[in-house]
Formats: C-alpha cells, sequence, structure tokens
C-alpha cells in the first residue's frame, strides 16, 4: 500500500549539499554576509567525514583518547566558526532529486522540497572499492567506515585488524584503530617505497601536511605496526564473519609474487583505494564535466568562484576533485562568497577573504595532487577476483557472471550491466561500477579504458514511491512554487 | 566489557534494540549498525540472490549491505538513529532463491 504523505516545504537563499568542510565553510561565508543559508546533510551532526563529531549526548576528554590529529583540531575550529551563526540543518537528510532552485530530500522517510535561490554542491567522497575474494564477508569494511566507528562513535571495529590498500588515507586509518586500542596487526600499502618518497616531497612545502604525515608515522612506529610498502590483501577468510586474511607482495605493476603469501587472523579487515568524489548530483543538474585522473575522474568544471556550467549552482570540496579538507574549506569559502554576491549581499571584507581563499585554494590543491599523484592503483590489484568472486555486491553478481555477459553482449560497461543487472542494485552502481570498468579492460575485453562519465537517474538514492509521489517533478518546479 | 565500545565516553540514555528477537543495549544518537556492531554482530542481512551474510561496509549510507527492516521498511543500518525506550528491526532476506544465510528467507 502506498500511503499519501505531504510535502514539507523549506526555503531559503543559500542551500547547500553536504555539511563537510566545504559546505560549512560555504555556510559560514554566505551567512557571514547575511544570506539565508541551509545545509543538507546525510549525517546527523555537522563535520562531514572528516570532521566527524560524536552524538551530542556524548561527553568525553580529548586526554581519553590521545591528542587530535592536527587536522582534526581545525575542524574545531571551523565547527565553533559554524555555531556563531545562524544556519539551518537539515540532518539525516538523503537528497534524492534537484534542480538548480529546489532540492527534494526525504528525512525520517517523510518527504521534504527546499527551494533556494543559490545552490553549493558539497556532497563529499566515498571509498573506491577493489573487489576480492572474501570482500563481501562482514567485518570486511571500508578505512571510511573504520573511522566512522571509532571518531564517530567510539567503537572498536575489532580485535585484530589489518588496513590494506594504497593512498594517503591508509595512515589515519591505522592511528584511528590504534585510539581505539585495536591491535593493527598489519598495514599494507599497495604501492611501494617510491611512492612514499613522492609523497613527501609532494607535502614538502606545506608545513600542515608534513605535521599530519609525522603525527601519524609517530603512531606507526609507537605501537610498532608491521607496515609493508608493495605488499596487498590477497583474500579474507571466514564463515559468518571474517575470521582470517591473506597478505602477500606484489611487484609494480601489482602482479602477486608467489610464495610471499601470509595468512593472518584478524577480525577486522580495513580496506580503502583513496576516494572517488560524489559526482551524481552535479551529472543530474547536467554540470559540463572534465576527466582529471588525479583528482578522481569526471568531475564537475567550474570557474574561479566555484560555479559550474549551470548559473548560481556551485561545487566545492571533493565533488570538485579530491583533494582534503583544506582544499575543501578553501573552495567552500569561495562558493559561499561568491553566491553571496549575486545575491548582491554587502559582503564585509570579501575581496580580501576572497583572494585569501584563491591563494589557499591554488597553493592546497597543487598539494594534494602531488600526494595524490604519488599514489596509483597498480593495474595487477583487478585480478585479485576469481571467477567465484561478488563483484556486485548489491546483486550478488560473480566474475564469471560478468565474463558470460561481455562474451554475449561486449565488455562495455552499459552492457555488463544490462546483461548481468551488476550495478543496478540499490547502491546503484557506486561501489561496483569503476572496478568493473577497470576490470573489463584488463580481464574481460571492455574498450573503456577509464570510467565513463555516469548517466545518473531520479532517485539518486533509493526513497520511497510514497516521497516521490509528493514531491512530483522537481525539476519542473519554479522558484515561485514554495 | 561486553561491548566494543571504547571507555571514557559517557554516552546518552539507553535504548534497547531487538534485532531478530535479540536484545542488544544501545545509546541515544548511535545508529542502528553502530549499536549492532558494538555489541558483536556482524553479519546483518542475507544477501540478495544467495543469501549470505552480509554486514555494514561502509557505514555511510552509500552501499546499502547494512538495510534492515524498521516498521515494514527498509532503511539503512549505518545511518538510522536508533530512538525511544525500545526499537525492533529485522534482517531482510534473499528477494529470491534459497535463504543459506543467518536469515530466514524473504517476508510475507
Amino acid at each position: 500500500m502506498i500511503d499519501a504523505l505531504t510535502l514539507a516545504r523549506h526555503a531559503t537563499q543559500v542551500a547547500i549539499v553536504g555539511g563537510g568542510p566545504a559546505g560549512l565553510a560555504a555556510a559560514i561565508e554566505a551567512a557571514r554576509a547575511g544570506a539565508r543559508v541551509a545545509i543538507v546533510d546525510e549525517g546527523h551532526r555537522a563535520g562531514g567525514q572528516i570532521y566527524r563529531q560524536t552524538p551530542s549526548s556524548y561527553q568525553e576528554g580529548h586526554a581519553a583518547h590521545g591528542r587530535p590529529s592536527p587536522g582534526h583540531a581545525r575542524g574545531d575550529v571551523l565547527l565553533r566558526e559554524l555555531a556563531a551563526h545562524d544556519v539551518t540543518f537539515f540532518s539525516g537528510a538523503t537528497v534524492w532529486d534537484a534542480s538548480p532552485t529546489h532540492l527534494a530530500f526525504e528525512q525520517d522517510a517523510l518527504p521534504h522540497v527546499l527551494a533556494c535561490e543559490r545552490l553549493v554542491l558539497a556532497p563529499g567522497a566515498y571509498d573506491h572499492c577493489i573487489p576480492f575474494p572474501g570482500w563481501t564477508l562482514p567485518g570486511v569494511i571500508t578505512a571510511g567506515a573504520a573511522q566512522v566507528m571509532v571518531r564517530g562513535f567510539r567503537v572498536a571495529p575489532g580485535k585484530r585488524a589489518l588496513v590494506a590498500g594504497t593512498g594517503p588515507l591508509l595512515l589515519p586509518t591505522v592511528t584511528a584503530l590504534l585510539s581505539a586500542g585495536v591491535q593493527v596487526i598489519a598495514a599494507v600499502e599497495a604501492n611501494g617505497r617510491g611512492a612514499r618518497l613522492r609523497a613527501g616531497l609532494g607535502i614538502a612545502r606545506s608545513a600542515a601536511r608534513l605535521r599530519e604525515a609525522f603525527y601519524y608515522l609517530r603512531a606507526l612506529g609507537q605501537h610498532r605496526v608491521d607496515y609493508r610498502m608493495g605488499w596487498s590483501i590477497v583474500r579474507a577468510d571466514g564463515d559468518d564473519s571474517v575470521t582470517a586474511a591473506t597478505i602477500a607482495r606484489i611487484d609494480r605493476h601489482g602482479r602477486l609474487e608467489k610464495g610471499t603469501e601470509h595468512r593472518l587472523e584478524v577480525d577486522v579487515v580495513c580496506t580503502g583505494y583513496g576516494l572517488l568524489p560524489s559526482i551524481e548530483l552535479a551529472c543530474l543538474l547536467g554540470c559540463a564535466m572534465h576527466h582529471l585522473p588525479v583528482r578522481g575522474g569526471y568531475v564537475p568544471r567550474h570557474d574561479d568562484d566555484m560555479q559550474t556550467s549551470i548559473p548560481h549552482v556551485f561545487v566545492a570540496g571533493e565533488i570538485a576533485g579530491i583533494g582534503g579538507a583544506d582544499v575543501a574549506v578553501a573552495e567552500g569559502r569561495l562558493a559561499g562568497l561568491a553566491a553571496a554576491r549575486s545575491l548582491r549581499l554587502a559582503v564585509p571584507d570579501a575581496d580580501r577573504r576572497k583572494h585569501a581563499a584563491r591563494r589557499s585554494r591554488v597553493k592546497e590543491r597543487r598539494v594534494s595532487d602531488a600526494l595524490l599523484g604519488a599514489f596509483s592503483i597498480p593495474p595487477g590489484l583487478y585480478d585479485l577476483a576469481d571467477d567465484d568472486t561478488i563483484v556486485c555486491r548489491c546483486e550478488d553478481v560473480r566474475l564469471r557472471q560478468l565474463r558470460e555477459t561481455a562474451r554475449v553482449f561486449g565488455g562495455d560497461l552499459r552492457s555488463l550491466k544490462m546483461g548481468s543487472r551488476a550495478g543496478m542494485g540499490p547502491c546503484q552502481g557506486r561501489i561496483c561500477q569503476p572496478a568493473i570498468q577497470a576490470l573489463a579492460h584488463r580481464r574481460l575485453g571492455g574498450r573503456e579504458d577509464r570510467m565513463p562519465c555516469p548517466v545518473v537517474q531520479v532517485p539518486l538514492k533509493p526513497v520511497s514511491v510514497s516521497t516521490m509521489l509528493a514531491t512530483g517533478p522537481v525539476a519542473c518546479r519554479r522558484s515561485a512554487d514554495s | 566489557m561486553s561491548d566494543s565500545r571504547m571507555p571514557h565516553t559517557s554516552r546518552g540514555p539507553r535504548v534497547t534494540l531487538v534485532f531478530d528477537g535479540r536484545e542488544v543495549d544501545a545509546f541515544e544518537g548511535e545508529t542502528i549498525g553502530m549499536a549492532l556492531w558494538a555489541a558483536g554482530v556482524r553479519g546483518i542481512r542475507g544477501s540478495s540472490q544467495e543469501g549470505k551474510p552480509r554486514g555494514m561496509f561502509c557505514a555511510m549510507g552509500v552501499c546499502y549491505e547494512c538495510l534492515v527492516d524498521l516498521d515494514g521498511r527498509p532503511v539503512r543500518a549505518c545511518v538510522q538513529l536508533v530512538s525511544g525506550e525500545r526499537m525492533v528491526v529485522t534482517s531482510r532476506g534473499p528477494s529470491r532463491g534459497p535463504s543459506r544465510g543467518p536469515n530466514r528467507g524473504p517476508k510475507n
């Protein structure tokens, strides 16, 4: 039965999707100029993933969990700055449709529409995943999930952990686990020592990032974590949840070196292969996109004020390309300032703030590009999945089925999806599609050598039919109707 | 300590979470997924075709691996907050095919 629901209507001047560093910085700048501002966020408190806060009912001293990392101290400053302004925060809200003047979201199973004059997209990013045998076992989680558990809820992800993958986020994952009292049995980075050197050179001119790197490395040293570069997870094993994992040395192409396998008894495996920008909203709105491999693939184009090809629609942070929290803050400030200025609001000190944010953006982008460029995914990691490995978790599609589909329909992403249902489940392909594209190109005769720009459809995330019926077609809404 | 919550943090009021008949402690502000994880529950769903155990994976609302039934509707355990004094959720089984996981198969 479909319930008839009442649509809750809201209006604001500047609507911001995402309450992480980019969204918060945009909100602060726009509110400072006197704009009415509303943030719509899927989480329950401001901060996003990187500056995630514990629930408001929790009380603790930082002393209990060690000093916060230098990066998180910067997040506290931002959250205090936000608290000084009157900004509406829609929490636990899933945005599923949008136009440049409206956001449709579901909150507690109820439909909402937020009308706005300016729209800032700052939805962040999510973990890039690579399938391997056993990756669907409960207890195998993303690096981001480990951070959520420890920093967001003060829950230890396990007792004995393996951290595996590649990229600069592995280190903070390890320190988060250590701070929760988890024994990190090993941390394996797929790239070799050359990556560490390149990463070090990349951040050499940023005192803040160097401090952060030393903070992480010191924690690894203090806890004598078995940290290996040029190693990868090979498989995870267990019946109802993970009880063991195997690691092995890989060459620089990511190919396994036979005979180097080690089996580790662990009860949690945290994997991270970098981040992917959450671009779905920009795709839906029809923003012009371009391909920036180091920053995570297709991202919306924007001008120096962070405005996209669509007037009054801005982007900030990871959606504009993976770059980390400091980039996000600078871009958020630029977007917030530009949104306020375009509303003809007098922004105090606007030029100075804009130029400071631009300088910061350029500098931080340069550093993060160099850091991310030091790590790439060794293509041999896509050989880890065997025919029995599930690649699409939602629809239980195994590599064998993709191989059979490719034989009949060809190895392009669209044919594989239509022929196997891979990518048609509730995550809408966010988890599997990049990996399937790479698998197809390497092993199934697929010709696409990079992930195509996704064709997105409403709803952007699954919502109830009742919500959709009550909301109606957002794209047709005029600003005047609410 | 019987659960994996970190010490030195005082939490909000208690909520009893009932998952497939099993009672676990939860605290206001926690998500369903986090309360289950803290209680040691890893597999919370049977996969869509084969009914194999699945659990929380991304913990941030992207992967939909942690769907549970709440009042007859599917919710992501990792983003749905616990609420009330007592909250009842049930696991979801495969949409078709035999269940071999910890679940009792599709609901009628």
